[in-house]
């Protein structure tokens, strides 16, 4: 039997996460999400588990994880984290919005193989999947908007293997405009390198109206630019890309490509 | 050296095979610098694999250098290495996934790189970069100043410093010549 090589299986690893991510932007955690789903559940509450699945894992493990890393600094965590755990279908109920809330934080990974699925309220129009092949873990995080005083219930499907869910409410900053710069360059349906270029600018300039520095090599075709963590964090560099830069890299980039 | 702005390109945009050619193009020069970084095989494997799992994290903070990733990746494998119990905490579920590798080195071999590990912990995160593009991998002060995203005239003076500091500890003649090193 041909065994598969510790190379072999990191490479399949690497490319499933890459394939797996539903777009560049919000790609970012995939491989964290896996350990970064609970801490803030382990964290914040310790007892404040809301645990249904039929195989529960709680202990040591988790109380090391990290925060979703989805959830940048600008959300506010409105709520005691929800965790759940297991290998079947699994319930949470999350009960009415705290005051301010406006979403659900949802955090789904694999921790086995399998094929998950999360519902608010049995929505199908709120399901979110995570798939995870054999050798591969990953899964992720989103926001699903909440209106009105009313309680929910977040239900989670199993195929095989086990999953974990984290959830709480929170507060999301309001969402960001595309500048009227940015609208002007993408209004042709092509980006050239000066508007390509120019929005980078706007970009590195909004940053740096915050306080942080963007470094970058405008030489490169693409062009290979760095931000600090803590201006990804802040959500901040979020909140400056998509207004300035976001659908102008894409489509920058996709005419590059082949 | 091959590019890798293609490719790299390409992964952003979701293909994951070219982040697979990108790993395969690497991966040897990564563990062999992860030789230097960590003390036991296991180790090595683990400061490999999480090197590539930061990578793709960083994606949108990674600098490509003369289109290249592997200053970056190396850079990275420093930083994983400063710390690797650190590090392999946030990968432990991957980590613990994949298949060990049976360790081949020369008993031998293990002893100097051993040495080599003690002598790099001894040196501060700036110093261990820069000796590991300019010294170690023979990248110029040019590269390095773009992979670490700092004036090449800061180069120039970590690099004098570093050599300094480590003169004396590890292979003088080859660290104060600045020959690049290949395994």
């Amino acid at each position: 039997m041909n065994r598969e090589t510790r190379d072999e299986a990191l490479r399949r690893v690497l490319v499933a996460g890459v394939d797996a991510g539903p777009s560049p932007r919000s790609r970012r955690t995939f491989w964290v999400a896996v350990v970064g789903a609970f801490v803030l559940g382990a964290a914040l509450t310790g007892s404040a588990l809301a645990v249904a699945g039929s195989h529960l894992e709680v202990g040591t493990d988790l109380a090391q994880m990290a925060t979703p890393p989805f959830i940048n600094d600008d959300v506010r965590i409105l709520s005691e984290p929800y965790f759940l755990t297991g290998t079947s279908a699994g319930s949470v109920d999350v009960g009415s919005p705290p005051p301010g809330a406006d979403a659900l934080a949802i955090s789904l990974h694999c921790v086995e193989p399998g094929t998950y699925g999360v519902l608010v309220d049995g929505d199908e129009r709120t399901r979110g999947t995570t798939s995870c092949f054999d050798g591969q873990i990953g899964g992720g995080g989103w926001y699903q908007g909440i209106s009105g005083s009313a309680s929910h219930r977040v239900d989670v499907t199993a195929s095989t293997g086990s999953y974990a869910l984290w959830v709480a409410w929170v507060d999301l900053p309001p969402v960001v405009q595309v500048s009227a710069a940015q609208q002007a360059a993408l209004a042709d349906g092509v980006v050239t390198r000066e508007e390509y270029l120019a929005g980078f600018d706007r970009y590195a300039a909004c940053l740096a109206e915050a306080g942080y520095v963007v470094g970058a090599n405008r030489s490169d075709l693409i062009l290979g630019y760095s931000v600090s963590d803590a201006a990804v964090r802040s959500g901040v560099e979020g909140r400056c890309y998509v207004a300035e830069f976001g659908q102008l890299d894409m489509r920058w980039q996709i005419a590059q490509e082949g | 050296m091959a590019t890798d702005e293609g490719d790299w390109a390409r992964a952003i945009g979701g293909d994951g095979e070219a982040f697979g050619r990108i790993f395969d193009r690497h991966r040897d020069r990564v563990k062999r610098h992860g030789m230097r970084l960590a003390p036991t095989p296991t180790d090595v494997d683990d400061l490999v694999a999480i090197t590539f799992f930061e990578a793709w994290r960083n994606r949108e903070r990674v600098r490509l250098v003369e289109g290249s990733v592997l200053p970056w990746l190396l850079v990275t494998a420093t930083n994983v290495g400063r710390n690797l119990t650190r590090s392999a905490a946030r990968y432990r579920v991957l980590l613990d996934r994949l298949p060990p590798t049976a360790d081949q080195s020369d008993p031998l071999e293990r002893v100097a790189v051993n040495d080599l590990v003690q002598q790099f912990d001894a040196l501060s995160l700036a110093d261990r970069q820069v000796l590991t593009l300019c010294v170690l991998e023979g990248y110029s002060e040019r590269e390095a100043a773009a992979a670490l995203g700092v004036a090449p005239g800061t180069i120039k003076s970590r690099l004098s410093r570093a050599r300094r500091r480590l003169a004396g500890r590890l292979d003088p003649i080859r660290i104060l010549n600045g020959e690049p090193h290949e395994s």
